[in-house]
């Protein structure tokens, strides 16, 4: 943040110093309105005092030179108006050339892209893809076909069939051993109950001596 | 503008009416404080009046809302509101800072030096670089630091989106977008200062006029 070094500093192109050069016009101005409006006033002071004294023709005179004076301030104002306008649209034109130097980068980086990607290559790309993908799943068919023949259906059917009446008789013993199992897991269950219930008489003989 | 506290003029602390205060003080310690007890008073007062710049004899030279215009009718003003009010502020504008005719009581001038010598070595003055006058000694006071100043322009420039503008010093000092800001009408010189602290940092590069007087200031 701090550490920039003097090359980083702010660069002024002849953009800035147009800008700097009418800023400085009207500042020009601004400091000629100030001592005119000044000077009017301190005129229009003196036109009263004139008038006190009964001086009417100076008090004439001066009101016409403040008159006047007026008028010119006026043309000040809108010379003012004038250069702050030209100053906004410089500044304005200056936004909108980097905004157009923005548009033209992006487009020839666009265009650049585009360059690489030929619309015949694409084709050509999707083609030979598309080629690919339907010669693999061929391969893929053939494959899944090939070895297991037709010959072989039947044998598998009968041997699943076997198998499905061989497990049915399996499971009726397998039923009655897994009571069994059921029963004898009970056990071990009470016998950790029974403990745990020790266990918290335990825990609740502990505070009531506290208590006493 | 440098009209709206004149209703109200500055409210010197207690101790700029007890008499051993414009004595300076044997004790090291005590005359330290004393030394702190001064600088506060001057950076409170210039602040409060917007005092840029004092001579040796703590005597306001420039004041107010500077403008290299108008210099003669701020100065008229400043003498025509000295009559208007008698007190405290107003010998201050005539006699400077460091005397005091309710006690009648003013402060050596070997202080007075060692006073602005303390204020020079915090960077809460400098010198003047008198070209037409130079044994006359005067100080700006910076009861804002040149830095803090730059701080201030920054922070002002970012906040309205004008990073990467250029300004003018005077738009800076009167432009209608620096209305309301602290650094309204700040003496060009000490704006000058802050502008080439912004340079140091690289974040301002300045602009100079036909006559090659630098003018302007490009902020970024």
């Amino acid at each position: 943040m701090g550490n920039t070094t003097s090359s980083s500093s702010p660069r002024i192109n002849s953009q800035d110093k147009a800008i700097f050069q009418l800023k400085l016009q009207k500042d020009k101005l601004k400091q000629y309105e100030r001592r005119t409006t000044q000077l009017i006033n301190s005129e229009t002071l003196q036109v009263k005092l004139l008038l006190r004294e009964g001086r009417k023709d100076a008090a004439k005179t001066l009101l016409k030179r403040s008159k006047y004076q007026a008028t010119l301030l006026e043309n000040v104002n809108n010379q003012i108006l004038n250069l702050d306008n030209l100053i906004h649209n410089i500044e304005f034109k200056i936004i909108e050339k980097e905004f157009l130097k923005g548009l033209s980068q992006g487009n020839e980086t666009l265009a650049k892209l585009n360059r690489e990607l030929n619309v015949n290559d694409v084709t050509k790309l999707i083609d030979e893809v598309n080629e690919n993908i339907e010669y693999q799943n061929e391969i893929d068919e053939l494959l899944s076909n090939s070895i297991v023949g037709k010959d072989y259906e039947d044998e598998i059917d009968e041997e699943l069939q076997a198998l499905e009446r061989e497990y049915q008789v399996k499971n009726l013993p397998e039923a009655v051993s897994g009571e069994i199992n059921d029963s004898v897991a009970v056990t071990p269950e009470k016998v950790t109950d029974d403990t745990q219930n020790k266990q918290k008489q335990k825990q609740e003989n502990t505070p009531q001596p506290m208590l006493a | 503008m440098s009209t709206q506290h004149q209703q109200q003029p500055f409210k010197f602390p207690k101790i700029y009416n007890f008499p051993p205060f414009f004595t300076k003080q044997p004790h090291a310690q005590t005359y330290a404080t004393q030394l702190q007890q001064w600088i506060q008073l001057i950076l409170d007062y210039c602040r409060y009046n917007r005092v840029w710049i004092l001579n040796e004899k703590g005597v306001p030279l420039s004041q107010g809302n500077v403008d290299q215009d108008q210099s003669e009718l701020t100065s008229q003003d400043l003498n025509s509101s000295t009559t208007a009010l008698d007190d405290e502020d107003a010998d201050v504008r005539k006699k400077g800072i460091f005397v005091n005719d309710k006690i009648s009581r003013s402060l050596d001038t070997l202080m007075i030096q060692e006073i602005f010598q303390e204020l020079i070595t915090s960077g809460n003055a400098s010198y003047v670089n008198n070209k037409r006058n130079a044994n006359a000694k005067t100080y700006y006071i910076h009861w804002n630091t040149p830095s803090d100043w730059s701080t201030i322009l920054l922070n002002w420039i970012e906040s309205k989106g004008q990073s990467g503008t250029v300004f003018t010093f005077y738009e800076l000092c009167f432009g209608d977008l620096s209305i309301g800001q602290e650094f309204y009408g700040i003496h060009p010189d000490i704006l000058e200062l802050a502008i080439n602290v912004l340079v140091d940092d690289g974040r301002a590069r300045l602009l100079k006029d036909e006559d090659g007087k630098v003018a302007g200031v490009k902020i970024q």
